[in-house]
This record gives C-alpha cells, sequence and structure tokens, in this order.
C-alpha cells in the first residue's frame, strides 16, 4: 500500500505551505514598519553609545560617557516625540549591547535613519566642538559589483550624507562638507540611512565641566530636533 | 659508557632549558604577569647596522598625527624590525608634543604573514586607561597602522585582535572586524 499523497497534491500542499509563509513574512515586516507609519514624521532609532559596567567608553568629568549620552537620548526621544516622530532607543538602561546588535535592531526596525550618540574625545586638549560621521565610500566609482552585506551602509550613503549634512549644520559644524566619512563598527551591515554623531569633546580643556552642566543637553537637543526635522521635511517629495 | 654520558649531559641541558623557560611560559596565564612580553624579548645584539625609520604619534596640539625620526637595528628579519618599531611607539622616547597611541605594555604580539598583512594582538587591560572617543580611537589605529606602513614594505595590511580575538571595536567606534588597508585611513 502507498500511503504517501500522489504527487499533484504534495505540489498542493506545498504551493500552501509557500502562501502561508509568504503572509506571515509580509504580516512580520508590516508590525515592523507599522510604528512609523502612523506618525508624521517616521521612526527613528537614537543608540547611546556604550553602556554597561566593562565598557570601555571614555569619562566626562566624574561620569562615564554612556551615561551622558543615555540621559541625552532620552531627552531627545521626548522632545523629537512631541514633534511627531516615533522613536526607538536602542538601550534605556546601563546595560552592555554589542555595536552588531544595535545595527541589527536598526535594520529589524525598517526605521527611516539611525542615530549613534557619542562623546568624543582627542588627544589634543584644544580640539572642541561636534563631529559627525557617516560610512566610507567602500565602492569605487565604476564598480558595479553588489556590496558585501557589512559594507551595505554605502548603498544609503546619499541619503545619509543629506542627514548628516543637515545634523552638521544644526550643530553649528561649518565647511563645505561638514561631516566625515570613517570605517566605523556602527556602520558594518546597517541597511538603514545612519549617522554617528560625536556631539561634543569631553577632552577640551574644560569643557567636561559644561557637558555636565545644566544648559548642555537642553540646547543640544532643540539643535539635534532641529536638524532632523530640517532632513525629514527635505527628505519628503 | 661513553655514550651513556653523552646522553646525561644531553639529558641535563635540556633540564636546565626547562628550567630556564618555565618562569616565561608560567607567566603567560598570569593576569598582568607578562606585561612586558614584548619589552623584555631580545630583538636586536647592538652589533647590527641601524636604519632610520619614521614614527607616527597622536599629537597634543596639532590635528593628526605627528612624525619622528628614529633608529632601529637592521635584524635579519621583517618582523624582528617591525617589534623594534612598536617598541619604541609604545615606550621610546617621547618627542615633544606627541602622546603615546597605547600604554606601555599593550601589544601582546606581532605577525607578520608575508602577504602584507601584519597582526597585532593588544592586551585589553591596557585599554582600560585610553581616553575613547571616536577621534582618540582613530589617531591610536591610525598611529600603529602608519608606523607600520611607512617603514616595511612587507605590511599594506593590519588587523588588530585583543586578546588574541577578533573584536568589533577598540573602545566602541572603529571598525576592526577585518584588516584594515591604506583606504581606511
Amino acid at each position: 500500500m502507498d500511503r504517501c499523497p500522489p504527487r499533484q497534491s504534495r505540489g498542493v500542499s506545498r504551493a500552501i505551505i509557500l502562501i502561508f509563509a509568504l503572509c506571515a513574512s509580509i504580516a512580520s515586516a508590516a508590525v515592523l514598519v507599522s510604528p512609523a507609519a502612523g506618525s508624521a514624521q517616521g521612526l527613528l532609532v537614537l543608540d547611546p553609545g556604550h553602556g554597561g559596567q566593562d565598557d570601555p567608553g571614555g569619562q566626562v568629568g566624574g561620569s562615564r560617557e554612556s551615561m551622558v549620552v543615555l540621559d541625552l537620548a532620552l531627552a531627545l526621544e521626548k522632545s523629537l516625540k512631541e514633534q511627531g516622530w516615533q522613536v526607538l532607543v536602542t538601550r534605556r538602561t546601563d546595560q552592555a549591547l554589542s555595536i552588531t546588535a544595535r545595527v541589527a535592531l536598526a535594520n529589524q526596525s525598517g526605521a527611516l535613519a539611525y542615530v549613534s550618540l557619542h562623546v568624543n574625545h582627542s588627544f589634543n586638549a584644544s580640539v572642541g566642538g561636534p563631529r559627525v560621521f557617516v560610512a566610507p565610500e567602500s565602492l569605487a566609482s565604476g564598480n558595479t559589483e553588489a556590496p558585501r552585506w557589512e559594507e551595505a551602509a554605502s548603498a544609503r550613503l546619499p541619503e545619509s550624507k543629506r542627514l548628516a549634512q543637515a545634523l552638521a549644520i544644526a550643530l553649528g559644524i561649518k565647511g563645505a562638507k561638514p561631516y566625515q566619512s570613517l570605517r566605523l563598527a556602527q556602520f558594518r551591515g546597517l541597511v538603514v540611512p545612519g549617522v554617528l554623531i560625536e556631539v561634543d569633546h569631553a577632552s577640551q580643556t574644560g569643557r567636561a565641566a559644561q557637558i555636565l552642566g545644566a544648559a548642555w543637553a537642553p540646547d543640544l537637543v532643540r539643535r539635534l530636533v532641529t536638524g532632523l526635522n530640517a532632513w525629514s521635511g527635505a527628505a519628503k517629495p | 659508557m661513553e655514550r651513556g654520558g653523552q646522553a646525561m649531559k644531553r639529558f641535563l641541558g635540556m633540564l636546565c632549558l626547562f628550567v630556564l623557560l618555565q618562569p616565561l611560559a608560567c607567566g603567560r596565564d598570569k593576569k598582568g604577569a607578562n606585561k612586558d612580553a614584548v619589552a623584555i624579548e631580545v630583538l636586536y645584539t647592538g652589533k647590527e647596522a641601524k636604519r632610520k625609520i619614521l614614527l607616527y604619534f597622536p599629537s597634543l596640539d596639532k590635528p593628526g598625527l605627528i612624525s619622528a625620526s628614529a633608529e632601529i637595528y637592521q635584524t635579519a628579519s621583517a618582523l624582528n624590525q617591525a617589534k623594534q618599531v612598536l617598541r619604541l611607539l609604545l615606550s621610546g622616547p617621547l618627542p615633544k608634543g606627541a602622546a603615546r597611541p597605547l600604554e606601555d605594555g599593550a601589544l601582546r604580539e606581532v605577525f607578520l604573514d608575508g602577504e602584507g598583512l601584519a597582526v597585532l594582538d593588544l592586551r585589553r587591560e591596557a585599554l582600560q586607561n585610553h581616553p575613547g572617543g571616536t577621534t582618540a580611537e582613530y589617531a591610536t589605529i591610525a598611529s600603529l597602522f602608519r608606523s607600520l606602513t611607512a617603514n616595511f614594505k612587507e605590511v599594506s595590511r593590519m588587523r588588530v585582535l585583543v586578546d588574541g580575538a577578533l573584536v568589533e571595536s577598540l573602545i566602541g567606534h572603529f571598525d576592526l572586524s577585518g584588516s584594515l588597508s591604506m583606504k581606511d585611513f
């Protein structure tokens, strides 16, 4: 006795399974994207850098950089939500989180952009001010090969550059190209437009105390919201 | 009888060598005990000819790196000379206006693959005193890379490990997941 179903009915079963899987994946994608769909501005991923007790991040006066940028991210989230943005913050506590996990979170969210927040340090104590970074041009011009997955960020580079430009202007950075291209771990495998912002230099003489002061974060938040709104407005058709 | 005496001498020789090398071997497993492993390694006799090299340090008062000339012994292998360069960079005389890219003892091991790649294995505990930040991290990596590639035609790429393992980055910014080449700087 042959207990297997006839070949034709096996084919139908496979087709049903395939259609079911396709519907499920479309539904899950809709869930991921839905936070942006209902808002006026869209979804942003804010990533306060570093975190956790073994974190190698720098110091800002007597505070850890990871805590300074966490407070900044949460304040920025509040202001952005008031402006109609949907916001996803990669960590809300002093927890260790790999850069790969942060990037994966941004990719899965289907966000309009990923913004990584840091406080900079330089060996030169006279250097100050914010810096904005985007992924490097990994593909040489005329190279028609598809990017390797870890270089995916270069595919969204035009949008990332526009975002970087808008943020740099809002932060008061001057120059024809007020942002820098650098091979940063935050851009490895990132498939949404992304920037890393070093919002200030804690290593600048006397600056750490100002960063920890009451006026620093509100002014910075206002500038960042201005930059993100300008980018979002310009990006709309 | 003669043969037995020679065998005994050989055995005693091996025993002496084992006893002498034992502290070095044990030190590798103790945290911090092997801090100066590269520094204590004998890299030259002092009788070799010297060659001029360029070292690139993070600058304390200018943008980017500053270069300083120095001399190393022209020993037979490029690896040995590369170790001399890195030793000077991390613990040699510090030029005016220069900073150390990493503290002394940060380097666990160096390896050249003979096909242009230099592998630097760094000690994680030595990174705790690094200032952090994208700019300082970039300066550290660039200082190591430029100091090797400027002096050795055998080196065109660099890979950085920490405690023998691949890492996402040194201090949380610069991508160290693959080997670095000139286009990354």
